[in-house]
This record gives structure tokens, C-alpha cells and sequence, in this order.
């Protein structure tokens, strides 16, 4: 069978499979081929420390100090080049390197990084141009860049959403909402020669959280939320579908008719995807003719549909928010595959815009739930800054708020969600606060990607200390594979696990369950105040358990009785972590 | 650079580009103040691009507190921008000391305008005690609680205009407090009875 999709900038690519469909987004199958069972990744990439400005020199000093600070031991081998090290145009269709800054050439550098044992990862774009601006984006290059790729011998392929043809991405046309919304529907009419069934906006039920009906009864809003920014819950802003239910007197082709006005703009749009009873693809998939105005209608024919007799049901719904992007990626993934052997991880960087926890397990190791988690990237000589708090994206808080409801969509059988790189070693935030960043990212299963200058780093210095703890990186790396789960917050009483919450004025309680049976807690201090008294149950069938604790951080160990955990006093920002061990009978774990 | 018909957006990529790349010029690390362009965040990703090209007095806005992203830029303000990327005696920085931000007490008039510009408009009351009133300024129901949990489910950008109703005033002004730490810029309450 073959699984390669052509690309092109003419016009996004026909949903060219079920498995592409919004559909079979639920069905837990990763996409042919992808071999899952990955723990997250560890390793260090150049844009939080250097941006667009690092190079070969700098590249192999990293790769010097990971060795000889034994960070490659502790887990961190993947050394990624982020954006900025390609020529900006194609050469002979190919990308090839900045001759300025990397002078020997990927394979040379993929070889020498190699030899360290270390694993090797680029970056590129599914759109037309990365998002510096170098005219080298994959779309329609996929199967000669995956070839320049497999020669140049990489391990990792992070892949960014910049000039994105198919949805309004950063730099796209922002008319691009275009192909991600449907038109405004106002109603349905369906005719044959002996019948006509006519259907308005108040007939149909509408699923999901992003559209509306209008008092006029028009159905605007199908489509998908942009989870770029930190404003909706990744467990409950929906992608919404319009039914409508009715009877047909005889089975038979009925003509559908829609009456429509169309947009370019996020919630309004000219792209409709027509559904019809359990049919396997969509009946009509396509942009309709435009009309003068979002609030200007117009009745067009789209198709002829089969109805049965009697009850049947027709879904209208935009999902090429999610399909698009999905089978942008499916398209250099599948490239890959074709030339390598190797199992190259594939990094979704499109920032949460299309809500990749439902789909990137299909295709990607992990996928970014939001926009970029600092936009002070460092150079060499400055460490750029990171933020605690922010009221958008760029935060050690926005990321973790937003990830730490996320931990269902994540495993070792899907892949895992990424709240961006480490800022741990940036201006700007403090050494508890970077020390409770390295805790949330190892509780939550991110990848730990880390984005500083290693050059700066000593042993046994605070950085080290923090992104060297080998407990905290255990559980991060910890073979159950299991991402924490919030069990409380002091801030709500409603479903700790799955409410959204950016109001950072408390401690939340996460627990993690271990291979060896053991499991991790975490009290988080997300504020700016002291807490006490926090106390946390964990359910146990035996009442008198008994317990070793181990603080992660401080490494001081204390018996424990009973299923009772409570944290005594935390500090701003803090955190206090342990381990827990059954104390029975227990050889396999050494305090 | 600035070549052919390109955004405002683009531009400020290719700016911030030469900054860094050819005039060796380090970020400012204070750009808060580009927090002012009620747009920045609707680029997503060029909001360093945005912020940077802005504070340096570089790309002024294009409009009053808008950054205007996806407007095409002209030939003329090309030329003034690369004289003032060149040159830096030619900038203008834009940032002053931080302003405090306030809430503002509205009347029904002023909601008026603020529909017509797309405010959104919030009872933070319980359900129980919302009553329908004033519906064609269509206030939506959020209680309190519930903005006090997630302040960013408020609307999608922190630089929208926010108009909240309760049933003294009380509620809403609680809520306003919480709405201006979480950074929103524009909170007006309505107190029409």
C-alpha cells in the first residue's frame, strides 16, 4: 500500500483516507507505520539559547559539554538545530546549509554528534517558509527534503506551522480562515421530483462548543477553536457539527441545496464539509462559491445525495482545520519513512492551533499545546528571559496550566504533549522557580528539551543540580509511561483532573503512578504566596499502608503510615516532590 | 529587505531579522509596553518580531494601539523604516512608564458604543439570581466563580473590551479587580439599573 501524500501550494490535499478523517481522530490508531512505545524526548535545542543565531561551532560546544557534564547518561542525547541554520533558498529544489554557519555541512556535524552518542535533530516547516523567513518550508518538498534528511542521517525532525497555506497561521493570510470554517448556514433544502424537504439553522442540533445559532436562525462558528493562546480548555472547547434529522418518503437522489453567505475570517469561512447517514467519506468537501458578504445568502446546489427511507441524518462541519494539518505532517512523515528505515521522531510544533492532542498521536512522538513558551530567545553571550506568569503563552505558568489537564491524551501508545522547551537557565525567573519548572515538566512527561548555554554550566552549580536531578528525571523517564494527574487543587472543588484553570493563586497536588509500584506526588506552589497545611488521599484499599518517603529535591527520606499526605509549608513558587515506596518487603528500590 | 508587497507583519520579521543579524543589536528586554498594540497577540508567533521592531522605535503602529499586522505596507513607510532601522538617532521609542489600568464605571449610552466596537459583555451573577434584562446588549452569563477559576475564558484576548454587570455592582467590580491583574487592559462595568 502506499502512504505517501503529494503536497502542493495549488490547494490543500483531498482527505485521502479514513484515517485522516475528524472521525477516526477517537479511534486511538497511530497512523501505519509509526512505531510507539517512545518515552519523551531529552536533549537540548538551539532556540531558547541561541534563536536563529546558532552555529556549528556552538552546536559542537554543546555537544562537548553534554558529554562532559554526563548530562548524556542522565538521558539528554537529542541535539536539535532549531530554525536558522538552512540557506535561505533552495538550491536544485534542495535545502541546503548555511554556508556562514555551518561550514561542514549537516552530515559532517550528524557524524560528529554520532560519535559522541549522541542522536541528531533538524527543524523545517509544513508551510512555505520557516518561520524566520527562509524560503525552505517542506510543503510540496517533502520527498526531497526527507531524502536530503536520511543523508544527512537525522534522528529528530521538529516541524514548525509558519506560512501555513491552508489555515490563518503565523505569517499566513489571515484569509486562510477561508478553508477552516464553513460559510454561515441559514438552511438545507433537499429535493427530488416527488418530494422537497426544507430545514433551517433551528432545526438542526448542533454539537460541540464553538458554534451558534443566531435569533435569525443561522448556524455560524463550524469549525475548530484555535488553541494557540492559553484562552480555551483543551478538555472541553469543542469542534462543532451541525445535524440535521429528518424523513425521507422514498429511498432514493434527492438534490442538495444550502443556503449559505460566506467569510474569510476565524468563525466564517467557505469551505463545507457535508456528511451523510454512516457513510465513509464526506458526500461534499470543497469551498463554495463566495458571496458578497458574511451576512449576504445565497442557495446553491452542492451534490446529489442517497437518502434511505425514512430516518436519515446529514452532518454539516468544517474539520480541515485539523485535517489539513494533520495530513501536512502525515505527508513528511510518510517521506521519511520512505527513504529510512529509522524510527525518526517527528516533533508537531504547530503550537496547539488546531488542537493536536485529538490527532498528533497518529503521526508524532509529541505535539506543542500552545504558541512559543518565551519570545526573549537568547544569543550567544545573552541567555534571553522566561517568564513565571504571563497572560498569554509565554510563561513557565501558561504551559503547564494548559498541559496539566492534558495527561489522558498523552502515552506511551500515543505520544506525548510538549509545553515547550526548558527555560531553566534564562534571565528572569528564579532558581525555585526554575527548579518547580523542571519538576511540572518531569511530572507531566514533556519532553525535556533543554534551551540554554551548557557553556555557562558547572557541576553541582544550581543549573546542574536542577536539570541533573536523576530521581526527578526518573520519573519523567519512567517505563509505566503514565503522565500525572491533578488530584486536587486548593482552588476549586470540581474536577481537579480536567478543569481548566489560569488563575495561578494556588497549590495544586499531582500524582504519579510508577512501574515498580511506587507512585511520584507533587504539591505545586503555582503563587506568589505562602501555603500550608495542604494534605492530599490517596486511595488505598489498605488503610495502615505503610511508607518510605523520598523528597526528590532535598533527598531526605521518612517513614510514612497511612494514605494521608500532607505538605506542610510551601514557599512561593516551591514545590515539594516525593517518591513513595510501600515499606514491605520491599528489595527493588534502595533509599 | 522590505522587498515586493509584504505585511506589516513581515516586515517586522525582516527588521527584527536585521537587528539581530546585522546590526548586532541585543533585544530589549523590557518590550511589555508592546503590550499596548491591542493586536500582538494575533500574529502568534512574531510576537517577539512585533514586540522588539516596536519598542526600538522601528515600525510605529498602524493605527492607535494597533499594530495592524496584516495591512500591506507602503513604499513610503518601507523607506522610513529601513532609515530608522540604519540609523538609530531617526527612532522614536515608543514606551513610557507603565500606567496603572483601572476599571471604568459606564452608562447605558457608553455600553452602546462599546457593543457597536465589540465589546463582550458578562454577568458575572449566580444563574439563579441572572435576571434578562437589557438583552439587546447580549450579555452573556459567566459567574463569578467561574471567571475566578479561568480569567482567560473571558474573551480571547486580554486587550478586548470586557463590559460586567451584576446586580449592585459589587460582584463586578471584585471581578474587575481579578480581570486587571490577569492583564486585561479594557474592563468597564455597567450600571444601569
Amino acid at each position: 500500500m502506499n502512504y505517501r501524500i503529494k503536497t502542493s501550494n495549488e490547494a490543500p490535499v483531498e482527505v485521502i483516507g479514513k484515517e485522516y478523517m475528524h472521525k477516526a481522530f477517537a479511534d486511538g490508531c497511530s497512523l501505519a507505520k509509526k512505531i510507539n512505545g517512545h518515552l519523551p524526548t531529552m536533549g537540548w535545542n538551539s532556540w531558547n539559547a541561541f534563536g536563529t543565531g546558532n552555529n556549528e561551532a556552538l552546536t559542537k560546544a554543546m555537544c562537548e559539554k553534554l558529554v562532559e557534564l554526563g548530562l548524556d547518561k542522565l538521558g539528554y542525547r537529542y541535539v536539535v538545530l532549531d530554525d536558522g541554520c538552512y540557506d535561505n533558498n533552495r538550491a536544485d529544489k534542495k535545502i541546503k546549509n548555511n554556508e556562514e554557519r555551518f561550514p561542514g555541512g549537516f552530515r559532517a556535524l550528524a557524524d560528529y554528534i554520532h560519535s559522541k552518542g549522541l542522536k541528531f535533530g533538524m527543524y523545517n516547516d509544513v508551510g512555505s517558509k520557516l518561520c524566520s523567513g527562509l524560503e525552505v518550508g517542506t510543503c510540496g518538498y517533502e520527498d526531497i527534503d526527507a531524502r536530503s534528511y536520511v543523508d544527512w542521517d537525522i534522528d529528530f525532525l521538529k516541524v514548525d506551522n509558519c506560512y501555513y497555506l491552508w489555515d490563518n497561521a503565523t505569517f499566513s493570510n489571515a484569509e486562510n480562515a477561508r478553508y477552516t470554517f464553513a460559510p454561515c448556514i441559514k438552511s438545507v433544502r433537499l429535493k427530488n421530483s416527488t418530494e422537497e424537504i426544507i430545514l433551517s439553522g433551528r432545526d438542526a442540533v448542533i454539537l460541540g462548543t464553538i458554534a451558534t445559532l443566531t435569533e435569525d436562525g443561522v448556524i455560524t462558528g463550524l469549525g475548530t477553536f484555535d488553541g494557540t493562546g492559553p484562552f480555551h480548555s483543551p478538555c472541553k472547547d469543542e469542534s462543532s457539527e451541525a445535524i440535521f434529522s429528518f424523513e425521507a418518503q422514498e429511498a432514493g437522489e434527492y438534490d442538495l441545496y444550502i443556503t449559505y453567505a460566506t467569510g474569510k475570517e476565524e468563525g466564517v469561512g467557505e469551505w463545507l464539509q457535508v456528511f451523510v447517514n454512516d457513510a465513509d467519506g464526506y458526500a461534499y468537501d470543497a469551498l463554495l462559491k463566495p458571496t458578497a458578504g458574511k451576512e449576504i445568502f445565497t442557495e446553491e446546489k452542492l451534490t446529489t445525495l442517497t437518502l434511505k427511507k425514512g430516518a436519515n441524518s446529514i452532518k454539516l462541519m468544517n474539520h480541515r482545520r485539523q485535517e489539513n494539518t494533520l495530513q501536512s505532517y502525515a505527508a513528511m512523515f510518510y517521506a521519511l519513512k520512505e527513504y529510512s528505515d529509522k524510527d525518526i521522531f517527528l516533533s508537531i510544533c504547530e503550537w496547539g492551533k488546531t488542537n493536536p492532542q485529538e490527532w498528533g498521536y497518529k503521526v508524532g512522538n509529541s505535539w506543542r499545546i500552545l504558541n512559543d513558551i518565551t519570545f526573549n530567545v537568547g544569543h550567544d553571550g545573552d541567555p534571553g528571559g522566561a517568564q513565571w506568569t504571563s497572560d498569554y503563552t509565554n510563561s513557565i505558568t501558561s504551559q503547564y496550566n494548559k498541559a496539566v489537564i492534558m495527561d489522558e491524551y498523552a502515552g506511551l501508545e500515543k505520544g506525548w504533549n510538549d509545553p515547550d522547551m526548558l527555560v531553566v537557565g534564562m534571565n528572569g525567573i528564579t532558581v525555585t522557580q526554575m527548579q518547580t519548572h523542571m519538576v511540572m515538566w518531569c511530572m507531566m512527561n514533556a519532553p525535556l528539551m533543554l534551551g540554554l548555554d551548557l557553556r555557562n554550566v558547572k557541576r553541582n552549580d544550581d543549573i546542574y543540580k536542577i536539570i541533573a536531578n536523576a530521581d526527578l528525571i526518573a520519573l519523567n523517564q519512567d517505563t509505566l509511561g503514565i503522565q500525572a494527574k491533578r488530584i486536587f487543587t486548593t482552588i476549586s472543588d470540581e474536577a481537579p483532573d480536567k478543569t481548566y484553570i489560569t488563575n495561578n493563586d494556588r497549590v495544586d497536588v499531582l500524582y504519579k503512578p510508577l512501574a515498580n509500584g511506587d507512585f511520584a506526588l507533587s504539591f505545586i506552589n503555582v503563587s506568589d504566596k505562602e501555603f500550608s497545611g495542604v494534605k492530599v488521599f490517596v486511595e488505598n484499599k489498605d488503610a495502615d499502608s505503610e511508607y518510605i518517603i523520598k523528597d526528590l529535591i532535598t533527598k531526605s527520606t521518612l517513614n510514612h503510615k497511612g494514605n494521608e499526605f500532607v505538605c506542610e509549608k510551601l514557599a512561593p513558587y516551591d514545590s515539594y516532590t516525593i517518591r513513595v515506596s510501600k515499606n514491605v518487603g520491599r528489595e527493588d528500590y534502595k533509599i | 529587505m522590505l522587498e515586493g508587497k509584504i505585511t506589516r507583519f513581515e516586515a517586522a520579521r525582516q527588521v527584527h531579522d536585521a537587528l539581530l543579524n546585522i546590526r548586532k543589536e541585543p533585544d530589549e528586554e523590557k518590550w511589555q509596553c508592546a503590550l499596548d498594540l491591542k493586536d500582538i497577540y494575533d500574529c502568534n508567533k512574531c510576537v517577539a518580531n512585533v514586540a522588539q521592531s516596536y519598542v526600538k522605535g522601528i515600525i510605529t503602529p498602524g493605527a492607535e494601539d494597533e499594530f495592524r499586522g496584516t495591512d500591506i505596507i507602503s513604499e513610503k513607510e518601507k523607506k522610513e523604516i529601513l532609515e530608522r532601522l540604519f540609523d538609530e538617532s531617526k527612532r522614536q521609542r515608543p514606551c513610557s512608564p507603565a500606567e496603572v489600568i483601572t476599571y471604568k464605571y459606564i452608562s447605558y449610552e457608553e455600553a452602546l458604543m462599546l457593543k457597536e466596537k465589540g465589546a463582550r459583555f458578562i454577568d458575572v451573577r449566580t444563574p439563579d439570581l441572572y435576571e434578562e434584562k437589557y438583552n439587546e446588549l447580549n450579555f452573556v452569563n459567566i459567574p463569578y466563580s467561574a471567571i475566578y477559576l479561568n480569567p482567560y475564558s473571558v474573551a480571547e484576548s486580554t486587550d478586548k473590551d470586557v463590559v460586567l454587570r451584576c446586580n449592585k455592582g459589587y460582584l463586578s467590580t471584585v471581578t474587575a479587580k481579578l480581570l486587571i491583574e490577569h492583564g486585561y487592559k479594557k474592563v468597564y462595568v455597567f450600571v444601569a439599573q
